[in-house]
């Protein structure tokens, strides 16, 4: 009996083992390949511990490839997308979730259905639409662009998040001489800080992933991002296993800090964002 | 019983608002303003940068326009006959439903897998979730990179396991082989996918009641059965939650192929919406890629409006 239990538990810490193994091994290759030397990289069998431990990929991208300005781009793009988004939204929710008024079901459910759209239907024209603003490979473009992206996924983190502050506490301040300005500001937004801050950094998370949009919207690093200029180390005959390893590692490695420091807050918004429905 | 009186005292509410509307005399904007300016800003914007350009592709598809020449003309719906004959889209659509339905099946397997675990074991769990975070928050094009590197021709760790496992008696061209390169575009999308699918069923096996485990331990059921009978059909909704959301993120996978293969070797790992960005952008046929934009909307919302409809029926009839 008692070897039984054992040998079910030491099981299923192997497979926590593997699990931990797959997850983590692809991410653990990049970041080794980008110290490896161009003959390190080609030998079979490969290393799995790199042999030598140096930082020429990373200085070359920064000072040859461009590297500084597309992060710069992304730091930009990323920041300026999230506050207006989160913003913007924040009144809509707060609206949604508080009101009943004529189209409250309509209006709501457009957005949220706007959201399941696939990009590739709104692609060309969203491009025509930048180019006749005269925006093409302009930040400001893409932050236009990025906030529109941004809206359904803020709002309905933050109604679902203003749901569960009661009105009474609102109410209980308004009858204390505050008007409905007052009563948001000075009682629910504070209330919703952890729900702001989720939707923030889910928005911070997804500006700095985005890719398509940057894609066709940026020609030159005065806007291009990070993703993007990622994607244009492999030329066309050689493919620098080195360089892109390293490009990934640095467009990776802000938003796997944001995860390591805020866990809670982003597991919780992934959760609850999808679940409510 | 209840629900009539519901019914009736949500009736006498509504006119008693009626009349203290009519009373108070003040007109519709007087009453909304304030509801209005709080949310169409954001309504609006998301619908300029939404429906407009929808409206803008739907009458694209129905032209000849060209990105790079700038020409467009009406030709009614000889896009969408072109697109009948044209192999390259048929194979497009037919490997994005082959993709699709491997992504989404192995997410949700791996996912149940993942979850299942990381739920029984006691040491380790927020390590667990940390580590299944990483896949999840690097940028779906960075996912397709990291396994284009991994799927390198000389040096590939894909290979040297394979080979010591004895799986493969002499290294795969990953990349430069059809049938490989897609098996590795859908290896990479689940490891990609997983840890979403996971987190959600984690959180779902957590409202499973511990009691009702016990008891049917206590009943003698094996460890299947209680899952079978006991957790499965109390996390369907988180399931059926997981399954399309999944279908419609994968219809619509283009970074991970952009970042993996580009749609190549050949065509082989070509799906919709990269076919359907190729041309506008590629080839600048706006109006020839917009079609494909719009039969693309048309194949997701017939299959994921499939399944929302299918699953909802079972649970409502489940419960």
């Amino acid at each position: 009996m008692i070897l039984r239990k054992t040998v079910r538990r030491a099981s299923l810490y192997l497979g926590f083992l593997v699990f931990l193994l797959i997850a983590l091994f692809p991410f653990y290759w990049m970041v080794a390949t980008s110290f490896k030397s161009p003959n390190e990289i080609l030998s079979t069998p490969p290393t799995y511990i790199p042999g030598d431990l140096s930082l020429r990929t990373f200085s070359e991208l920064f000072l040859r490839r461009n590297f500084g300005a597309y992060m710069i781009n992304s730091i930009v793009v990323t920041c300026f997308s999230t506050v207006f988004a989160v913003t913007i939204s924040a009144f809509a929710a707060y609206g949604f979730a508080r009101f009943r008024f004529p189209g409250r079901g309509l209006l709501m459910g457009t957005v949220v259905i706007s959201a399941m759209l696939p990009f590739i239907t709104v692609l060309g024209p969203t491009y025509l639409i930048v180019e006749g603003l005269g925006l093409l490979d302009t930040k400001l473009g893409l932050i236009l662009v990025f906030i529109g992206g941004g809206i359904p996924l803020a709002i309905w983190f933050l109604y679902v998040f203003y749901q569960t502050i009661p009105v009474e506490l609102e109410e209980a301040a308004m009858v204390d001489g505050a008007n409905r300005i007052q009563a948001f500001l000075r009682v629910t937004l504070p209330l919703s800080a952890p729900g702001l801050a989720a939707s923030t950094l889910l928005l911070l998370i997804w500006f700095w992933n985005e890719f398509i949009f940057a894609l066709v919207l940026t020609l030159s690093p005065q806007s291009k991002t990070l993703t993007v200029g990622l994607t244009e180390i492999p030329g066309l005959w050689d493919i620098p296993y080195d360089y892109m390893s390293a490009g990934g590692t640095v467009a990776a490695l802000p938003v796997i800090l944001l995860v390591i420091f805020f866990q809670r807050y982003i597991i919780k918004g992934i959760v609850a964002g999808a679940v409510k429905e | 019983m209840s629900e009539k009186t519901g019914l009736e005292s949500s009736r006498t509410a509504k006119i008693t608002q009626r009349v203290k509307r009519l009373v108070s005399g003040r007109s519709f904007l007087g009453r909304y303003w304030f509801v209005y300016a709080l949310v169409l800003p954001a309504v609006l914007y998301r619908l300029f940068w939404t429906l407009w350009p929808l409206l803008q592709t739907t009458y694209l598809s129905f032209t000849d326009s060209n990105f790079i020449y700038g020409t467009s003309q009406f030709i009614g719906i000889q896009n969408y006959v072109d697109l009948l004959s044209d192999d390259q889209f048929l194979n497009s659509i037919s490997f994005t439903l082959i993709y699709s339905a491997s992504v989404v099946v192995g997410t949700l397997v791996a996912g149940m897998i993942i979850a299942l675990l990381l739920n029984r074991i006691v040491v380790g769990k927020s390590l667990g979730r940390t580590v299944l975070l990483i896949p999840w928050v690097i940028p779906f094009v960075l996912a397709g990179i990291v396994w284009r590197i991994m799927g390198s021709n000389i040096g590939s760790p894909i290979n040297d396991v394979l080979l010591r496992l004895g799986v493969i008696d002499q290294g795969v061209a990953w990349l430069a082989e059809s049938i490989p390169a897609q098996i590795i575009v859908i290896v990479a999308s689940i490891w990609k996918y997983t840890p979403f699918a996971a987190l959600l069923l984690l959180a779902g096996l957590g409202t499973v009641p511990q009691e009702l485990l016990e008891a049917a331990q206590l009943d003698g059921a094996n460890a299947w059965q209680r899952f079978r009978h006991v957790t499965l059909p109390l996390i369907t909704p988180v399931i059926l939650v997981v399954l399309v959301f999944q279908t419609m993120d994968a219809l619509r996978a283009f970074d991970i192929i952009y970042g993996l293969t580009k749609g190549g070797p050949g065509d082989s790992t070509q799906v919709l919406s990269y076919y359907a960005y190729q041309s506008m952008f590629y080839y600048g046929k706006s109006g020839y890629g917009s079609a494909q934009a719009i039969v693309m909307l048309v194949l997701t919302i017939a299959i994921s409006g499939t399944l929302a409809a299918l699953l909802y029926r079972r649970t409502s009839t489940e419960e």
